[in-house]
C-alpha cells in the first residue's frame, strides 16, 4: 500500500485501493529484481525501473523480497568467487 | 571471450560500479564471469564452485529466515531443514537455468534471488500445512486498525469500512472476494493462498489488482471517496 501519511480513514482506505498503470505485476517485477537491486546498491539511476517501483510500493510480498535481496547483497558486497574457497 | 565493460550500444561502462559512482551496473564483472566458467565447467571444478555456492547461499538463507523472524514461529531443527532445503533447491534451480543469466547484474545478486525466493516459499507453504488459511469472513473489525485509520476518528471509519463491506459483497466475483477475505481480513501471507489454491503469485496479485479498482470505483461512484484526489496521488 503507497503510505501517504494521511491517517484519516478515506485517505487511507483511499491509499489501499490505489492501483498504479505502471504496476509491472510480480512476475515482471521478479523478471528484474536483481538487476534492480544492483541499481540501487550501486546507487544508480533507477528511473528506467519505474514499473517495478510502483509494484514494490503496492506489493508487500515483492518488496519483501527487495528488502532481502537488498540486505543479502549489502551484507555481502563482492564476495569471493568460486576460486577463492578456503 | 568478447570484452563484457562495455554497455549493449558498446559504450564502455564501469564493470563493478562503486556505490557512490551513479553509474548503472552494467558489464560482467570479473567474479561472475569467474563463477559463469567455474560452474559451466565440469569434473572437480565443477563440483568445488558448487559446494562454494551453497555455502553462500545457506548463509543467506539463514540470514533471510533472520530477517523474516518475527513473522515464523520456526525455530532450531526445523530451521536449519527449512534454510537447507531453500539452499539446496536454490542452487539446482541456479544450475539448471544458468544460460538464462544474461549478465545484467552480478551473478550473486541473480544467483541470491533464487534463494529469497525459495525461503519466502517455503516460509508460505510452511504457514499453510501448520496454521491454515481460514477462507471465511473475519477480521472487519481490525481493518481500519490493520489500515492505520486514525483511531480518534472511529465513526468514520466504521462508515467507511462497512460501505467497503457491502462493496466486497456487492462488485467482487466470488474469487475475488475469497483472495481479498483472505489477504486482507485474515491476513493470511500471500504464498500461503498462492499454495492453498494451487495458483501463483502473480495470479493472486491481479486478482487483488483488479478487485481494487472495482471497489475503489464502487466507492468514488457512492461518495465515499474523492475521485479528483487519485490524480493528485
Amino acid at each position: 500500500m503507497t503510505d501517504t501519511g494521511d491517517r484519516s480513514p478515506a485517505g487511507r482506505l483511499s491509499a489501499f485501493l490505489a492501483t498504479d498503470p505502471r504496476d509491472v505485476g510480480c512476475a515482471g517485477a521478479m523478471e528484474v529484481l536483481h538487476v534492480y537491486v544492483d541499481y540501487v546498491a550501486a546507487g544508480a539511476d533507477t528511473a528506467r525501473f519505474a514499473g517495478v517501483v510502483a509494484h514494490l510500493r503496492a506489493c508487500g510480498p515483492c518488496s519483501d523480497e527487495f528488502d532481502g535481496l537488498l540486505a543479502a547483497v549489502s551484507q555481502d558486497p563482492w564476495p569471493d568467487g568460486p576460486g577463492s574457497a578456503p | 571471450m568478447a570484452p563484457a565493460d562495455t554497455d549493449e550500444h558498446g559504450e564502455p561502462v564501469p564493470a563493478r560500479p562503486r556505490a557512490d559512482s551513479g553509474q548503472p551496473p552494467h558489464g560482467l564483472d570479473p567474479d561472475s564471469r569467474e563463477w559463469l566458467d567455474a560452474l559451466s565447467s565440469t569434473g572437480e571444478r565443477h563440483v568445488r564452485a558448487c559446494t562454494r555456492l551453497h555455502g553462500q547461499l545457506l548463509r543467506i538463507a539463514f540470514k533471510e529466515l533472520h530477517r523474516r523472524r518475527g513473522r515464523h514461529r520456526i525455530t532450531g531443527p526445523e530451521l536449519d531443514d527449512l534454510a537447507h532445503q531453500a539452499a539446496g533447491d536454490a542452487l539446482l534451480a541456479i544450475t539448471r537455468k544458468i544460460g538464462g543469466f544474461r549478465g545484467e547484474s552480478r551473478f550473486t545478486t541473480w544467483a541470491y534471488k533464487f534463494v529469497v525466493f525459495e525461503v519466502s516459499t517455503k516460509l508460505g507453504r510452511h504457514f499453510w500445512r501448520t496454521e491454515g488459511v481460514p477462507l471465511d469472513a473475519g477480521g472487519w473489525e481490525q481493518l481500519p486498525d490493520r489500515l492505520g485509520m486514525d483511531p480518534q476518528r472511529e465513526s468514520e471509519a466504521r462508515e467507511l469500512t462497512d460501505a467497503l463491506r457491502r462493496a466486497v459483497d456487492e462488485v467482487l466475483t466470488p474469487h475475488q472476494r475469497r483472495v481479498f477475505v483472505a489477504l486482507v481480513l485474515d491476513a493470511v501471507p500471500l504464498e500461503a493462498l498462492v499454495a492453498e489454491l494451487d495458483t501463483n503469485r502473480n495470479a493472486i496479485y491481479k486478482t487483488m489488482f483488479d478487485a481494487r479498482r472495482k471497489l475503489r470505483a464502487r466507492l468514488e461512484a457512492q461518495g465515499h471517496l474523492d475521485a479528483s484526489a487519485r490524480g493528485r496521488r
